[in-house]
């Protein structure tokens, strides 16, 4: 069947405009939204937003701790070469008699 | 360019004080031991005794700086985009940081050999600004962030351009005060003490490195609420999203009279 022909599901008094990716019924252009270029219908959209906020609380990441190291490593190698720098600096610029 | 600049400082205006807490938070301690730092090195045999011990601690108060200053950056954004911000837990946050520690360390070498070649230096600019702001520890923003950085070079060597101008005038103004006090306190208070005695402490490494020091940090934040708007508006162009937000908020209004 055509999508003109199809009614919908929350308005059957209205035409339906786009179908749900995700639960395949119809519905009318009030009842979709677009979410991550998709047109998703409001109860789908709740799943998919719920879905992806559990996906991004999930768990102990286990690459933090190696991020964390590679980190103050590049911080630490950085720094070094900083003070090194601040080393080579003649005495007498630090006191300002160099003038 | 001059109207994401003039729009980026009413940000910083009418964000809240938590903003700048936050920033202060994660600033102060790395601001602190750099200037122990180069108190240290005016006594060189001191600094090369600690040398060690030194870099440690500021490694340390560097990492906590640039977490600190990503939770800013989300603050930024979401009082420019008008939503609301996202509690994170404890694992998120150590997520967050540890994302963060991964990329903007390496900025510390990175930056200056971009800055003496000249043509990349726009765009490692961009990209340690928007890591800031992006990088949270989720995947896929390592590449988003390198797409969002890049761009033309000549519009980012322009604002190269007058960022260093707006640091040499804050440098200037910085210096200028911090020069003034010692002999305004002599002046009002009769207070006198070593500084007042002769002018050579003007012309000493520490007390300029000091004072550009202090300049870059307050024309950094300038800097990132200058990203933070570009990067919204860089994601606004294709999702909307700005649109949306603002319609919503009119329907709330209407809807609330």
């Amino acid at each position: 069947m055509k999508l003109a022909a199809r009614r919908c599901l929350v308005h059957p008094d209205r035409e339906a405009a786009a179908r749900c990716p995700s639960c395949h019924q119809y519905y009318c252009r009030e009842c979709v939204v677009e979410h991550d270029t998709r047109f998703l219908c409001a109860a789908c959209l709740q799943k998919s937003i719920e879905a992806g906020s559990r996906h991004r609380s999930a768990g102990f990441d286990w690459l933090s701790p190696i991020r964390l190291l590679l980190g103050f490593a590049g911080a630490y190698v950085s720094l070094y070469v900083i003070e090194r720098i601040l080393l080579l600096i003649p005495i007498n610029l630090y006191n300002g008699t160099w003038f | 360019m001059i109207d994401l600049l003039e729009e980026a400082i009413h940000l910083l205006r009418r964000t809240s004080a938590i903003t700048y807490a936050y920033y202060l938070l994660g600033v102060t301690p790395f601001a602190l031991l750099f200037f122990q730092l180069l108190a240290d090195a005016s006594y060189h045999r001191y600094l090369a005794e600690h040398l060690g011990d030194s870099v440690i601690r500021l490694a340390v108060a560097y990492c906590w700086m640039k977490g600190f200053q990503a939770l800013a950056c989300q603050r930024l954004l979401a009082a420019y985009s008008g939503e609301p911000l996202r509690r994170r837990g404890p694992l998120e946050l150590l997520q967050l940081s540890s994302a963060q520690c991964a990329i903007q360390p390496w900025g510390i070498l990175i930056k200056p050999m971009a800055f003496i070649v000249m043509v990349p230096s726009p765009f490692v600019d961009a990209f340690f600004q928007t890591a800031s702001i992006v990088i949270t520890g989720n995947r896929g923003e390592f590449m988003r962030c390198l797409g969002l950085s890049g761009g033309q070079i000549g519009p980012g060597l322009i604002l190269s351009g007058i960022i260093f101008a707006f640091r040499i005038v804050m440098f200037v103004c910085v210096y200028s005060t911090l020069a003034a006090l010692p002999f305004l306190c002599k002046m009002l208070f009769g207070v006198e003490t070593l500084l007042t005695h002769n002018f050579q402490w003007l012309l000493s490494v520490p007390f300029l490195l000091g004072t550009g020091f202090v300049s870059y940090l307050i024309i950094d934040l300038l800097l990132k609420s200058f990203y933070v708007i570009r990067l919204r508006r860089l994601e606004c162009e294709t999702s909307g999203k700005d649109l949306v937000h603002r319609l919503a908020a009119l329907g709330y209004a209407v809807a609330s009279k």
